[in-house]
Parts: C-alpha cells; structure tokens; sequence
C-alpha cells in the first residue's frame, strides 16, 4: 500500500487521485501514518483551567481524555476504559476526580491510575495488577501559546520543531495583544459528508473559491469583501512539513465589516506589529491549515476547527470561536455574533462549502470518475521559497501551491515508515 | 477479487451464493466490470427534444449528464468537475448553453469544451490547457428507437449486437405503434435492497405474483393475469444475460376496465403487423435488459432503472410510458394505474420491496449468507426455441431466466473479455 502514495499524488504535475478521497483502504492508513503520527490539536488552555477538568475530544477517530489532575498537571489519554474498551468519560467536558467505566464500574483517576476494580478481592483475587492497567497515555503533549497538542508517536519531532515557521503565522492569529486569545461559548460539532481533506486544503489555500461560491453569500454584506477586491500583494504560503497560509496585502482590511471590530483592529495596529515585529507589514494572515487537520480563519469569523475524520466520506468538523482576551465586550459580541450568522451548521459560508465538499467526495463513489485524476495546477512552478516570509510562496494571491505542499507533505507521511524516514 | 467470484453462481445446479448480495467487495467488482463495461439506460429521447435540453442520471455510481449541445449532437459526459471533482450540474433536467461549477465558477460548453475558468490569465498564467480539461464523455452512445444507451467500456460491442434477440422483444414495449412512446411521468426514490432482486424479478418472476401480490390483486387494480389457473405463458432468456416474462398470445396483461383492455385488443392487429409472426406465440410483459433497465406492460406501462446505490441500497427510477398514438382517455387511465399499482406509493411496488428487503437484509448474517440461494426451478425443463429466438420454459413459471441471468452476471464480474463472452450469447450452443 505504502508504495503505491506517491502515485497518487503527483504534486510536480498538479495532478492528484480521486482514489484518496474515497476508498476505505487509503483512509486506515491515514489512521496509521497521519493521524496516529502526527502532532494534533487538542483544545485551548482556557477550557481545562482548574485541577480537576476534561475535555474530551478525538485524534484520527481514537477517542481522547484531556485531564488537568488534581496536582494541575495535565494528561491526555485514550478516553477508553482497558477492561472490555468501553468509551470511559462521555461527557464533552467537566470536572472530575476520577472516571468510572459505565459497564463494570473500573474507575480510574484524573491522573490515569486504576485505582478502582469491583469484587478485585472476590473475583480477580487480588491478582490483577493495577499498575499495569492504568489509562493509556499519549506518547507527547505539549502546549504552544495556550494551544494543546498532542502525538501517538514517540518518535515525532518535538512540538516546536514540527511547527517550525509556522508558529510565527499562529502568533498572528493567537498572540497578537497581552493575554492572547481566549474561547467564546461553547463548540460547533456536526458531521460534513466529505473527506477530510476537502476542507483542510480549502482553509489551507482555496481563495480562488471565495469570490464564486460564497458571492451571494458576501452580497448579503455579513461577510466582508475584501475577498473579492483586487488585492495584488495576497499570496499563498507554505512555511513547510505541510503547513499552509493564506495571506492578504497589507492594505486589505481583513476583518468582518462591524464598526466596533475595525475601531478596535485600528487601536490595537501598533502592540500588534511591536509583538510581531517586521515581517506583519507585509500583509496579514487570514486563514490557515496545520497539517493535519486544524485550520484557522481570521476574516468574516474568527473561528479555529478541527476537521475529524469519520471514514472516507465523512468529516466531524469542531468549530471554536475564539477572540483576544483583551478584546472590550462589544468587540467580543460582534465576533460571537458573526460566528453564528456565517460559520457553523446553520452558517451563510459554511453551507456553500459543504454542499461543494460532499459533491467532491460523492462523485468519487463512481467507479469511472475515480479514474480521472484532479487538477491541483493553479501557479504550478510559479511559487518559490521567500526568506522575508519564511515560506514557499505564491506570485498571485490564487495558487495551488499550498495544496502542491499539503498532499505532497500527505504522501511523504503515508510513504514513510518512522519519522526518522521521513527526516532523512 | 475477480478471481475468487466464479464458483457464487452454479448455473448446472441452480444455486447462487447469498455474498453477491450483500458483500462490499463483491458490489465494488460489480461497478467495474458490470456497470463500467455493459450498455446502460440514461433517458427517453422525449426527455431531450431541443438543442440545449439536458437531463442529469448515473451509470452504476457515476453521476453522468446527458445533453443535446447547441448544434443539435446529443453528448453524454461524467457529470464531474475536472478541477476539484465536484457534481456539476445539480438539476435533474433542464435547458443551458453552458454548466457552471458551484464551487469555483469552472464553466463548460454543453458540447463538453472548458471555456471558462475564472483568472486564467492571472492565477494560472494562461498555462492550463483548457482543451486537455473538458468533460470527460462516456465511451459509446447510442439511441434505439427513442432510447438513450451509454457505455463506459470502448470494448463493448454495438448497441444493436449488445440487444441481440432482446431487440424484437423491447420493440414490444416501446413500438407497438407508429410514432413509438411517450412518457406521462416518472418517481425516484430509494430502497434498503440489492439491485438484483428487482432486476430479476421483472426479468423472470411470475411465480411471485399469485402470492406476493394476493391483497392488491383483490383490490382489483390489475386483473393478476398470471395469477389465472388457465394463464399460459413461457419464461425467455434471449441472450446477453436478457430476460423476458411473455403470456400466451391469446392472454392480455392490461389492467381490468373497459378502456385498457378494449384498446389492447382494437390495436392487436396494428402490433402483430408491426412485430411479425412471432408475435402469434408469445405476448411479452415484463423484461430486464441485462443489467438494470426493467420494463412492465401488465398492470401499468412502467420501464425502471434500479441505479445501485452500495450493495443494500437500490435508487429506482421509475418512467409511466405509454404508446404516443393511444387517445387521452387511455393515457389518463394509464397514468391513473401507474399511480395505484407502481411507484413508491403503489399497491404491489409496497409489496416487493418488502420482499426485497428482506432478502437482502438477512444476508448481513454470517450464517444465513453460508446457505446458497434456490433457483431451481424448471431446471432441465428449458430449450432452445428458434421461433423464439430464446431459450424458453415449458412452464410459464420458471426460473430459467434466472439461472441465465446470474450466469452472465458471472461471466462479466470475473472480467471475461467482450470478445469470449459473443460466443456465449444465445444460440444452441450454450446450453445450461
């Protein structure tokens, strides 16, 4: 199987398989060689403050724990009871001591120990091992900036490594006022029938779609224009291991048309560029894929999302919304506000995105469609790597280059055996 | 795959495995060598008469657009969007010089050219070569007598070949009279079972009517004419995998009211001079061309696609037909019978898909599916009849047709070459 990757994504040509968005044999190696590899998002600093709370979440489709224990500090762990695999804490957050399995009443506690097992006495005789049988543990966790991440593989680079470049463009969403960011209400979670990747490369680089899919959208007015303007210093960047960004000139004003949000952006101009230093001159990061599958969008909402994948067809997108901390009440009305009218189920833009999503991974069920490989040429050769911007960058605000360097990074990762592979 | 799926249908014994039912791989193999490889239905030519006209349907999985381009040329392209793969055009029918993609604003000619992508110039520097981009056509199209045919495999042989003896039996259905048929309607809509149980059951099951359909023959929507202690009939399977139910000739299969019945028998001698001789034998009703094209006469006049949809799932789409020279009076009540008896509302529809249903459904269990399916039938009990041009059962209950069925769906799954299974199509020589 594994020979086969780069086949299928030919990134030199812009030429790309159906055959990855749709069969299930191509998807169980995602599991294995991304999803069980690679750093993920987990949640933000501000959802578990205090010894005691959880968030529950998901890397690839295995079921996660993330606890601060009663010492304050905090694990991430298969959310899976180890006696019969029952899914342990169902809750989506809260605060606990310990977690007892609904079917037989294993409890273990907030730091991961089995502390508890019924009739251990009469039935097990004392010889079950507790010890050994405690949560499982991610193998890394690491939090960059108040963002929580973690890996199945112990082998991975370190957090700061496998951002690399990228960690600047996250400052320019996450760090950009004292206090950074903090999470408003609670979360969107739905189920998108399409490949994950559809909307991982969309955020990663798709602004070609913005100006057609979304138009009656923007002409509503809920969702800032800047878009569909001329705009000859936007540019699509790869700062490298997969990561991508989209990026405005530095005359677009990218933020969503409310009088309270461009007041504040105008007062908070000059912390943002002494936090930030030069390189924020020449334009502003708008929206943004990690490699995998955590992308981020500044304009029209501020949202952050995961991209869970749910088998071949189908996607369980998580969307927070998230503003600065430091932000005054009205500017924090205003983007709750817009995260409810144009992101999330019942979003303007985000019903124009599914619906062109599904069609793109739907179509692939047809065995002959499956046959005609799809085009990924926009700028193909046209993009080289820019120092002042720490990225391989395009010469057009449209490009496919992030798309070339997000399944290139894909079939890198599904072709390699160990991250020593891949670092080669 | 294809080489451990030859031993699921025993022609010799009439016995078929329950896994070619129920199993994903099984159902994967069909979309290659079955659906990618026959003749397929997409539309009446009615559904396309003006230049610009299209209609929108699948072959097997694959969403296809038919069209008839600004010169008249009727096309049929995969209904795909070259750039990020997504449906095309979203209606089911229509008129449109061009096709817009929803996503990012692709257009294509209705002859299938790419003529428009948005910043060509700027974003891909005028380097995208747009005629290496058009929709991607089907591998062959065809039209007999009003109906549109596709194929995906440039292998297949014509059209015409492809029908062998089906073809008189079609004409049957859809040329009875001078100026063919026209459509009164048409339903979709979705069942929990495989696309075969349909299909063989229009191509060779009228030993389920007296019992499936008792309640709604009682109700007296149709007159249950194979259903008759003294109904004659035979069972034929001209070749190619194609199936047809035929009553005596001296039988009619029309709904019960004055109307229906009195104008089969005032146009008898219009049709048997139209048909010829044979049609003095047999009077064919119900039929399936090989794989998923079912037309009915009895009843109502319906001919339906059972689009597969996964290999427990069957989209049926359903056309009312009726002979364009019949007066209103016959077209209403036509119309009216379709709607009572067919469709996802109709009295006997209800009862089959309940039946078949179940008989997929049960094949999710491990044990159920080791029990090989039972059509045995008549089995010996069928010849070669050359007036026919068929083979044809003594009885007129069998499952003959079945087992003919089910063979050449073997042959074709297991990626027989076109060119080895001519040889096997019907003649004396291929004797079960």
């Amino acid at each position: 199987m594994n020979r086969d990757m780069h086949a299928l994504v030919d990134a030199e040509h812009g030429l790309i398989s159906r055959r990855i968005f749709i069969e299930p044999e191509i998807y169980q190696e995602e599991l294995r060689n991304i999803f069980a590899r690679c750093w993920l998002f987990l949640c933000h600093d501000s959802q578990i403050p205090w010894p005691g709370d959880f968030f529950t979440t998901w890397m690839g489709e295995d079921p996660v724990l993330v606890v601060r224990d009663n010492s304050g500090r905090v694990h991430a762990f298969l959310n899976v009871c180890r006696h019969r695999g029952n899914r342990l804490c169902r809750a989506d957050s809260g605060n606990a001591a310990s977690f007892t399995c609904a079917y037989h009443g294993w409890t273990y506690r907030n730091d991961g120990r089995l502390t508890g097992v019924p009739y251990l006495k009469e039935a097990y005789h004392n010889e079950l091992d507790r010890d050994r049988w405690g949560l499982v543990p991610v193998a890394q966790l690491d939090n960059y900036k108040g963002l929580w991440f973690a890996t199945f593989d112990r082998a991975a680079l370190p957090l700061a490594e496998y951002l690399g470049e990228m960690r600047w463009y996250l400052d320019a969403f996450f760090d950009r006022c004292e206090g950074g960011i903090e999470l408003i209400g609670g979360i969107h979670k739905w189920v998108m029938p399409c490949n994950w990747k559809f909307p991982a490369e969309n955020f990663a680089g798709d602004g070609y779609h913005v100006h057609w899919s979304h138009l009656s959208a923007v002409q509503t007015g809920s969702g800032g224009d800047f878009r569909t303007k001329p705009d000859n210093e936007g540019r699509a960047m790869s700062p490298g291991n997969g990561h991508s960004v989209m990026f405005t000139g530095p005359g677009m004003v990218a933020d969503m048309p409310d009088a309270d949000v461009l007041a504040y952006e105008g007062r908070i101009r000059p912390e943002i560029e002494r936090r930030l230093g030069p390189r924020i001159r020449l334009g502003n990061p708008v929206a943004a894929t990690v490699f995998p599958n955590l992308s981020v969008l500044r304009p029209t909402s501020r949202t952050i999302r995961v991209w869970h994948p749910r088998g071949p067809d189908k996607t369980e997108c998580w969307a927070f919304v998230y503003v600065d901390k430091a932000a005054p009440p009205e500017v924090k009305r205003a983007v709750r506000l817009a995260g409810a009218r144009v992101f999330g189920p019942g979003g303007t833009f985000e019903q124009d995105d599914m619906d062109n999503w599904q069609g793109c991974t739907q179509t692939g069920r047809g065995v002959v469609a499956r046959r005609y490989p799809l085009s990924y040429q926009m700028g193909l050769g046209r993009e080289k790597f820019d120092a002042e911007r720490g990225a391989v960058t395009s010469d057009y605000r449209y490009s496919e280059s992030n798309h070339r360097g997000f399944y290139r990074r894909w079939a890198e990762l599904m072709s390699a055996d160990s991250w020593a592979d891949l670092t080669k | 795959m294809a080489g451990d799926l030859g031993g699921l249908v025993d022609r010799e014994r009439g016995l078929v495995s329950r896994r070619i039912f129920i199993e994903p791989e099984i159902y994967e193999d069909e979309l290659k060598q079955i659906f990618a490889r026959c003749w397929l239905f997409l539309c009446p030519d009615g559904q396309i008469p003006l230049p610009g006209d299209f209609f929108t349907t699948t072959m097997g999985e694959d969403p296809v657009l038919v069209v008839r381009d600004s010169d008249g040329q009727v096309h049929a392209f995969l209904n795909v969007c070259r750039h990020r793969g997504n449906r095309l055009c979203r209606a089911d029918s229509g008129n449109a010089a061009s096709f817009t993609c929803a996503y990012h604003g692709w257009t294509y000619r209705n002859d299938g050219r790419l003529t428009g992508v948005p910043y060509l110039k700027e974003a891909y520097h005028n380097a995208l070569d747009r005629d290496r981009w058009g929709l991607v056509p089907v591998a062959r199209l065809e039209n007999y007598k009003g109906l549109w045919f596709a194929t995906f495999d440039p292998e297949a042989p014509p059209l015409r070949a492809y029908f062998g003896e089906m073809a008189w039996y079609l004409d049957n259905f859809i040329d009875r009279r001078e100026g063919g048929i026209e459509i009164l309607g048409m339903h979709k809509w979705v069942m929990p079972c495989n696309w075969k149980f349909p299909s063989e059951n229009f191509g060779g099951d009228g030993y389920h009517v007296p019992w499936s359909h008792m309640s709604a023959v009682m109700t007296s929507f149709s007159t249950g004419v194979t259903s008759k202690p003294n109904a004659t009939g035979t069972m034929v399977s001209p070749g190619n995998g194609h199936v047809a139910i035929c009553l005596g000739p001296e039988m009619s299969a029309e709904p019960p009211g004055d109307k229906l019945l009195d104008y089969d028998w005032a146009t008898r001698p219009e049709v048997d001079a139209r048909l010829g001789p044979r049609s003095a034998l047999v009077n064919p009703v119900v039929g399936t061309v090989f794989p998923n094209f079912s037309l009915l006469r009895a009843t109502s006049r319906t001919f339906r696609v059972w689009h597969p949809r996964g290999p427990e799932k069957t989209e049926v789409w359903s056309w009312v037909f009726i002979d364009k020279a019949a007066p209103p009076e016959v077209k209403k009540a036509i119309r009216l019978a379709g709607v009572h008896g067919f469709g996802p509302s109709g009295t006997f529809e209800q009862d089959d898909m309940d039946n078949w249903q179940e008989c997929t459904r049960t094949g999710r269990g491990v044990m159920s599916r080791r029990m090989p399916l039972n059509m045995q039938m008549g089995l010996g009990h069928d010849r070669f009849d050359p007036a026919l041009g068929a083979w044809a059962s003594e009885y007129r209950y069998s499952e003959n047709n079945h087992r003919h069925f089910y063979h050449r769906w073997s042959e074709l799954v297991t990626g027989a070459p076109w060119a080895e299974l001519a040889s096997s199509s019907a003649s004396e020589d291929c004797h079960a």
